[in-house]
């Protein structure tokens, strides 16, 4: 069984925060990630970059956190990017056809770059 | 794991709580079942993906998120072609399997895209109302030449 927290690594640059979750993000720990990211998006970055190298998993719910960060962003006029995703995580944005909604780069650097 | 020799048939069933924080435990399962029978990584991760989220739909609306039980039945087969197939059942809420679909994907919104997965990776996916109650659902994928390719370009377009 999994019932270890998911780890989160927060980082602010500048006007930039980058997350960096630590594990794979499906139903058990969604509601940590989403609690994590909701002070953050109230704070209102110029950019909110979310670092999926550490992150070999994700389901829908893992999505959908990611889609209501995106969605308030957007409200906010503010930009939310996507980086280094792993194959597995980079499998499900495709399949639920997601790689055009969201910002994705390849590496923190560019995302902190762009 | 050792490796199976061709043509060798596996079966196993495993009946557990549909918490969470067993679903790893079954994907882990699950991508081990489908490597052994010749699928890919990739793709073996996809099957276990689709698993996941079957798992995830029965403990959310089936359940309601209170405590259940799952059966799953899992038969892969190398020969003549590497294919597994796998069934749920469970004791929860009956659904109506008209409403079971994948809804509009252009309509950018968080959740109610399981559905969408499971279908997508998976070649059957049908889900019937058990005779006692409850409901099962039976999905199977078959390896082509192709088939490992396929969601390798699925990812990319």
């Amino acid at each position: 069984m999994s019932d270890t927290s998911l780890q989160i690594n927060i980082e602010t640059i500048g006007e930039t925060i980058v997350v960096t979750p630590n594990g794979d993000i499906d139903l058990s720990k969604s509601t940590e990630l989403r609690a994590k990211l909701q002070p953050l998006l109230s704070q209102q970055p110029e950019k909110l970059i979310v670092d999926l190298k550490a992150v070999p998993y994700m389901d829908s719910s893992g999505l959908a956190t990611l889609i209501e960060a995106l969605q308030i962003t957007r409200q906010q006029g503010k930009t939310f990017v996507l980086c280094d995703l792993s194959e597995g995580v980079q499998s499900i944005i495709a399949l639920s056809r997601l790689d055009a909604i969201f910002d994705i780069v390849s590496s923190r650097d560019e995302a902190l770059a762009n | 794991m050792q490796k199976d020799t061709p043509n060798q048939y596996t079966e196993f069933t495993i009946d557990f709580p549909t918490s969470p924080t067993w679903f790893k435990s079954i994907r882990m399962l699950i991508v081990a079942a489908c490597t052994q029978c010749g699928f890919t990584d990739r793709v073996a991760g996809q099957v276990a993906m689709a698993v996941d989220e079957a798992l995830c739909n029965i403990h959310r609306h089936g359940y309601q998120g209170e405590y259940g039980r799952a059966t799953l039945t899992v038969k892969t087969t190398i020969s003549p072609k590497s294919s597994i197939q796998i069934q749920i059942e469970d004791d929860a809420q009956q659904m109506d399997t008209e409403l079971i679909k994948s809804r509009n994907l252009d309509d950018v919104r968080p959740g109610g895209i399981g559905v969408h997965l499971i279908q997508t990776v998976m070649d059957e996916a049908l889900w019937t109302k058990r005779e006692h109650g409850g409901m099962k659902l039976t999905m199977h994928k078959t390896i082509t030449p192709e088939t490992n390719q396929l969601h390798t370009e699925t990812s990319t377009q």
